[in-house]
């Protein structure tokens, strides 16, 4: 079976979503399967290596970040480019989706995993499940313990996505909690933001937004 | 009011006939109104670095057409929103301008019924429509999904949504709705 691991954060080499797919990488080897190289899918969307390799492969494990509730436009650039393909070489494709986001909540993926669930009907692929993970973008700050824990759950996510052939239901729905936070949570978030309002002060006083 | 038509069709077709009928239509009502054809404007995508948040607050570090654009977002009382449905929901070319937004949000978080927003940098903003023009393959399903991520992008940018129009949507029609309060 030909396989892709394709990265569709702007960010290129240096994103999250790169990261999240060695992690998968890392449980799908464990299960005995082996990987071709992660692609990125920035600077260009469009380029024809990028575009064939998805064509050409059998099953794509496709990571990439929330902007704005919903994908990249970059992201949309290459589903663009792909849907005008021959629907021959789409239909059967075997394709799952990881949605990384800075927002911790899972309220903020809901949508986009719906129209993933719809495109995957619309282009004939089957739907190995779509991962959604929030606070992702913390990963770059958090203690090394913390960021231990995030890595265990995507290995044993990639673990499951080898064996039983699509992400496990249970881990999916779990790792997209919470889906809002409950009222402990809210009045952390209270505080915290409380606590860096001169932060903002500040940052609304800063040059760059004179124009307005 | 001043209105701003933000046209997000890649290639040009009736749908920016229709979209001109709008614009003159909100016009003819007293009000200020201006189409941007995006198509014609050299944009690059947000590579998410932050830039516009910690380094240089409120301005974003690519140098390119949406230079001029943020201003006149900022100083509208209305933005719509416009693209034809390809692959089932808005453009890649009017995505990526929304993914450019982020200047005009703070980094700062704060709870918005209940979820995790950023704060509005500026004392003003606009509300917000979508106008979309459906393919003879999209179903009520692509609407409703195309609406949700569209509802999403307004509570993100701390905009009222006050349209949502098809190009099934008479242009005189579209354009009251959009002017209604």
């Amino acid at each position: 079976m030909k396989r892709l691991l394709l990265n569709g954060s702007p960010r290129g080499r240096d994103a999250n979503s790169r990261k999240i797919l060695t992690w998968l990488a890392q449980g799908m080897e464990g299960a005995g399967v082996s990987l071709p190289a992660i692609m990125d899918l920035a600077p260009d969307p469009m380029r024809t290596a990028v575009t064939e390799a998805f064509l050409d492969a059998d099953e794509v494990l496709f990571a990439f970040p929330l902007y704005t509730d919903s994908m990249p436009g970059l992201v949309k650039a290459f589903l663009e480019a792909i849907a005008s393909a021959d629907p021959a070489r789409l239909r059967g494709k075997r394709v799952a989706f990881v949605i990384q986001s800075g927002f911790s909540e899972g309220i903020h993926t809901e949508a986009l995993a719906s129209y993933l669930a719809r495109l995957c009907q619309r282009l004939g692929f089957t739907d190995l499940g779509t991962l959604r993970k929030g606070g992702m973008e913390a990963i770059r700050m958090l203690p090394a313990k913390k960021v231990a824990k995030i890595q265990t759950l995507f290995v044993q996510a990639g673990h499951g996505l080898a064996s039983l052939g699509r992400f496990s239901p249970e881990l999916v729905r779990t790792m997209a909690e919470p889906r809002t936070y409950g009222l402990g949570g809210r009045t952390v978030i209270r505080v915290a933001t409380g606590v860096t309002g001169f932060r903002f002060q500040r940052n609304q006083r800063s040059p760059g937004t004179t124009w307005a | 009011m001043r209105c701003l038509v933000l046209n997000g069709n890649p290639m040009r077709s009736g749908f920016d006939d229709y979209l001109g009928g709008v614009t003159r239509a909100i016009g003819q009502q007293g009000h200020s109104a201006e189409c941007i054809d995006l198509r014609d404007l050299n944009l690059r995508y947000c590579v998410g670095c932050w830039s516009c948040w910690w380094k240089t607050p409120g301005s974003c570090a690519l140098k390119d057409d949406m230079a001029a654009l943020y201003p006149k977002v900022v100083k509208a009382d209305l933005v719509l929103w416009a693209s034809p449905l390809i692959v089932g929901t808005i453009s890649a070319l009017l995505k990526k301008v929304q993914d450019r937004f982020i200047p005009i949000l703070h980094p700062y978080i704060e709870l918005v019924d209940g979820e995790c927003h950023h704060r509005f940098r500026y004392p003003h903003n606009a509300d917000i429509g979508l106008i979309v023009e459906p393919t003879a393959e999209d179903t009520e399903a692509d609407l409703a999904i195309t609406l949700d991520l569209f509802e999403r992008f307004s509570r993100n940018t701390r905009t009222r949504f006050r349209l949502f129009a098809t190009t099934a949507t008479p242009v005189v029609e579209a354009a009251r709705e959009a002017l209604a309060a």
